[in-house]
């Protein structure tokens, strides 16, 4: 038997097809990015005037001399440390439903850090001398400053994500499996690696003895629990947010897993909190005073008073909240739990983390801090901008993951348009599953599917018998296979009792994984065949 | 067809809009004048910098001041003196709170006169208490007022400096005579360096800073009080324009109590090192491990 | 008193100091010198000299005629007993005076107002007055000599060059010496747009 390999896509045409997709989209789509793109040029605005201005347009001053910049770049560590917490069950237990969704926590990293290196430069007083930390042509103070660790590690770590993404999504859109070599070493350095950033942020000021606030053990522990806090929680809400907008059929598991995850670092995260309290406040040292001064106020100065009661209220309605089972049946609730927890570790990592740093000063003076309308413009813009790039990169990836794509053609057009058609009807399944339709639309759907997967297996077969195609045979056995592991399902989601949103999920994951590598390996092979007799 | 060209026209449309509102957000950097030469900007780091590429430096910013304020100015870039070792003990016995240190630290060192920078910070504590929590900088009764007494704090120039660990591009360190310098033309502007310092010593250029010509001091030193740049960290070198050739820093000279004492730490001859042998030192936050080279004292 | 009386007690007066000057030389004068080993360079006293008297007179040139403390406590008894300006019934009435138990001629020399003199009366010029505070003020005395009392300014580095040195009634007015309250300089402010004194907040 001679086979030919068939073409594979080219670069070019998947940066083509990827400047498509991110680029084309409904109306919501184009008003979100005009929205994001309008808030980011605010900030863009503000910086330069703040580049030429200096940096006295910001509410900082030589007491209180890091604020909202460096507050949002802690912050965001953590958001992007947290991919993690999708990389782990995926890579590390192998477990395929999560598969799709950790994309999007990966890309959430890549997001996240390009936020924490704005945040950064923006910071910076001289942002022309940027180029002085970098290695060779500055002066990389590395091993002695944790800021350069920090460097390296922010740095790396958005390679890590970027190497991973592109390199399973390139695979993908080439149809090829990704192999294991090229990314699992990387996939498991990068678990390890998360846990680094956020540790080295908080050796940043941990490592400070002259500001007793955060001269604690307890602060990277703290920063990872709170990190295991908002991370996922926003990943829930993306999920949430893309399976009812977009369509992208996630499932639940990732969601729930997530929850189950928030369950605990939400309780972890106010535990330490508290310990932090006790510990200061109980003794009355007066290394306890930026403690004091954020919860009650200090000498008639209480800037940070409301913002962080609201943190503490927000964590803990929200962490009570996770633990109620029926959240996970609430989508509302359960997005509006998650925006709470979000928006208050927000406060208690950045305005009341960093600020409270600072006052009173080392020499305990009390010299409040609040940030200026540059700053919010600023801050704002940056953080525009990250929600602007992890939307492209979703819009990118995800049709990559969820639909055919040209790597998966077996050279023959008819067969094509019907793979594509196949990964379109599983993708309006769980849509339909996902938003709730009757019982009656669900079985038309199944039906449907059912008769276009028959349909397709017949075309198929006939093509391969007309050609002479020798493992015909096999071929056609398979699909008997999935006919019947079909045929079971549809009788269970009839079968009274049966949690029909979980099996119809299910079926589609393994459906479509099943297709995915039937298409990728015993379909190409046909293909092969054919293109060799041409 | 016609629905794809309309789509392609309005992304053509869209995306000129959104590139003419980028460069109309980012057109306040047109105004931006770095107050420095491309030579400048692409200098080496201090340290890399040859003996006769420092001077031709120092020549350049004697130029620079010439062209832009049209005033003289000499600057010079001292070099450590062998076998000297800076330190300074001040007495708290006698200090009076008057603040003259600071002023003339404001006037020698060409601070910003809008601010009243001065790299020494006043505290007025109450007798019976080293409690930092009931000092106050920002005094303006008469002194030295009954029940109390003061502290002035300023760079305390520690062997085990926390500033210069952190920087990241090592644009703050430990000169041979322990003075701990900045370079102005290679700090970045992160500020970590001040979030280090348990003593509030450092200071930032949060704009560019303004005094008026005829109050600028002429004699100058490239690490130390030569005007500063925007954006960049600063902060007492013990007047080390002065001191490496062997002169008393502006602001002992300005006490009028005597209650500043400087001198070489590494003579033991040294009317420091007398301070340090027979009075009562003790050094600030001690437990921090910073190792000052600034020490307080009592008479009593 | 008329000026004419006045001028006559001037002439009188200095008649009398020249007959005391004998005296004055034959008795021992406490000098400073400085001990300071290494040094290359002279650390100079500020060098107050003994006080003169403002007459209310000027002389052919216009310039105010000045006499010596002796010209009139010569012809005048010495009063032990005195300690303030209260005590006294002609001159120095307004005379603040607030310096432990001490009495006027602790420090003052009867035999010759010109001159200081110490506890043991041997006589110091007032130029080493220093000698005399250092009796009690022992203390500051080392301090001072070990440059950690007393404003200086100059060079730390005497091989390069040398200091001058304030000396004790520099700030401490030797009759109220308790250094005096006055206002500060100004302090830095926080903000640079706020003015001064303002918390930012």
């Amino acid at each position: 038997m001679t086979t030919t390999t068939l073409p594979r896509p080219s670069l070019f045409a998947f940066l083509r097809q990827a400047y498509s997709h991110a680029t084309n989209g409904g109306p919501l789509f184009y008003a979100w990015m005009t929205l994001l793109t309008c808030v980011a040029l605010v900030g863009v605005n503000a910086w330069a005037n703040q580049v030429v201005g200096g940096m006295q347009v910001t509410g900082m001053g030589d007491h209180v001399s890091w604020g909202l910049y460096i507050s949002n770049f802690t912050f965001f560590v953590g958001v992007a440390a947290a991919a993690v917490m999708m990389v782990i069950p995926a890579y590390l237990y192998h477990d395929h439903e999560m598969h799709d969704a950790v994309i999007v926590g990966e890309l959430l990293a890549i997001a996240a850090i390009v936020i924490c290196l704005l945040s950064v430069t923006v910071d910076l007083g001289r942002p022309d001398r940027f180029w002085h930390l970098m290695p060779v042509i500055g002066r990389f103070n590395w091993p002695i400053s944790l800021l350069t660790w920090d460097v390296i590690v922010l740095n790396g770590y958005l390679g890590l994500n970027a190497w991973i993404c592109g390199y399973l999504l390139w695979s993908r859109w080439r149809g090829v499996a990704p192999s294991p070599r090229l990314y699992l070493p990387f996939v498991f350095l990068s678990i390890l690696w998360a846990v680094s950033i956020h540790t080295v942020t908080a050796f940043l000021y941990c490592g400070l003895g002259g500001r007793p606030f955060w001269n604690t053990a307890l602060l990277a522990p703290r920063f990872l629990a709170s990190a295991f806090v908002a991370g996922p929680a926003l990943i829930i809400v993306v999920l949430l947010t893309l399976q009812r907008l977009g369509g992208y059929p996630f499932g639940d598991k990732p969601v729930h897993m997530l929850v189950r995850v928030v369950r605990i670092t939400a309780l972890i995260n106010l535990f330490m909190l508290a310990v932090e309290c006790f510990t200061a406040l109980y003794t009355g040292s007066t290394h306890a005073a930026s403690l004091r001064y954020l919860l009650f106020g200090m000498h008639g100065h209480h800037a940070l008073v409301p913002w962080m009661w609201s943190a503490i209220t927000l964590n803990v309605v929200a962490a009570a909240a996770f633990q109620w089972p029926g959240l996970l049946k609430r989508p509302r609730l359960l997005i509006t739990a998650c925006l709470m927890t979000f928006v208050g570790i927000w406060i208690e990592k950045g305005m009341g983390l960093v600020v409270p740093g600072f006052i009173p000063s080392t020499m305990h003076e009390i010299v409040e801090y609040v940030p200026s309308l540059t700053e919010w413009k600023v801050t704002l813009g940056i953080i525009a901008g990250g929600a602007l790039i992890y939307t492209l990169l979703l819009k990118v990836a995800l049709p990559l993951i969820a639909g055919w794509t040209p790597g998966l053609s077996v050279g023959v057009e008819a067969m094509d348009a019907q793979h594509r058609r196949l990964f379109e009807q599983l993708n309006v399944l769980v849509a339909a599953v996902r938003s709730g339709r009757g019982a009656e639309e669900l079985g038309r759907t199944l039906d449907f599917l059912d008769g276009y997967v028959r349909e397709h297996f017949t075309d198929e077969e006939k093509l391969m018998s007309d050609a002479g195609y020798p493992a015909v045979e096999g071929h056609r056995r398979l699909h008997a296979s999935f006919i019947a592991e079909l045929e079971a399902v549809r009788a269970g989601l009839a079968t009274a009792g049966t949690d029909r949103q979980v099996l119809a999920e299910r079926l589609h994951l393994s459906l479509r994984d099943w297709l995915l590598r039937h298409i990728q390996v015993e379909d190409r092979a046909y293909g092969e065949f054919l293109a060799a007799r041409s | 067809m016609s629905d794809l060209t309309r789509r392609t026209v309005l992304k053509a449309a869209g995306a000129t809009l959104g590139a003419t509102a980028f460069a109309a957000a980012i057109a306040p950097l047109t105004q931006w004048k770095p107050a420095e030469s491309v030579d400048e900007f692409l200098r080496k780091h201090y340290k890399e910098l040859a003996p006769d590429e420092l001077d031709a430096i120092c020549r350049r910013v004697e130029a620079e001041a010439k062209t832009s304020r049209g005033i003289d100015v000499h600057v010079a870039a001292p070099q450590p003196i062998p076998g000297v070792q800076y330190g300074y003990a001040l007495n708290l016995s006698i200090c009076v709170g008057c603040r003259r240190c600071a002023e003339a630290c404001h006037t020698e060192n060409n601070h910003d006169r809008p601010s009243h920078n001065s790299y020494i910070r006043v505290f007025e504590l109450d007798n019976g208490s080293i409690d930092l929590a009931t000092g106050d900088a920002t005094y303006e009764h008469p002194v030295p007022a009954k029940g109390k007494y003061y502290m002035p704090v300023q760079c305390h120039h520690c062997a085990n400096a926390p500033c210069t660990k952190v920087c990241p591009v090592e644009a703050t360190w430990k000169e041979q005579d322990g003075i701990v310098v900045v370079d102005y033309n290679w700090c970045i502007g992160c500020r970590y360096c001040e979030a280090a310092c348990p003593y509030h010593a450092r200071r930032f250029n949060w704009k560019k800073p303004e005094i008026p010509n005829d109050e600028i001091n002429p004699d100058q030193g490239y690490l130390s009080n030569r005007v500063r740049p925007q954006g960049v960290m600063e902060k007492c070198t013990f007047c080390l324009h002065r001191t490496r050739e062997g002169r008393l820093p502006a602001c002992l000279e300005a006490c009028p109590t005597g209650a500043r004492v400087f001198g070489n730490l590494a003579d033991p001859d040294s009317e420091l090192r007398w301070v340090l042998a027979n009075k009562r030192v003790f050094i600030l936050k001690e437990d921090l491990g910073t190792k000052p080279t600034f020490f307080y004292f009592f008479d009593k | 008193m008329s000026p004419r009386l006045s001028a006559l007690g001037v002439v009188l007066a200095v008649l009398v100091a020249a007959a005391f000057a004998a005296e004055i030389a034959d008795r021992p004068v406490v000098t400073t010198t400085d001990t300071t080993p290494k040094a290359q360079h002279p650390v100079v006293r500020n060098s107050h000299p003994a006080p003169r008297v403002q007459t209310g007179i000027t002389d052919h040139a216009g310039r105010p005629a000045t006499i010596a403390c002796s010209t009139c406590h010569a012809i005048r008894t010495p009063n032990p007993a005195n300690h303030a300006g209260t005590d006294l019934d002609q001159f120095h009435q307004g005379l603040q005076f607030q310096h432990g138990g001490s009495t006027c001629l602790s420090c003052h020399d009867p035999g010759n107002y010109d001159n200081l003199r110490l506890a043991d009366g041997r006589k110091v010029a007032f130029e080493n007055s220093i000698e005399l505070c250092s009796q009690c003020h022992g203390p500051q005395r080392r301090d001072y000599d070990h440059g950690a009392h007393g404003g200086m300014n100059g060079y730390w580095d005497l091989t390069r060059g040398g200091r001058y040195r304030n000396t004790c009634i520099d700030c401490h007015d030797p009759h109220v010496p308790k250094y005096q309250a006055a206002i500060p300089m100004p302090h830095p402010r926080d903000r640079f747009q706020l003015p001064t004194g303002a918390i930012h907040e």
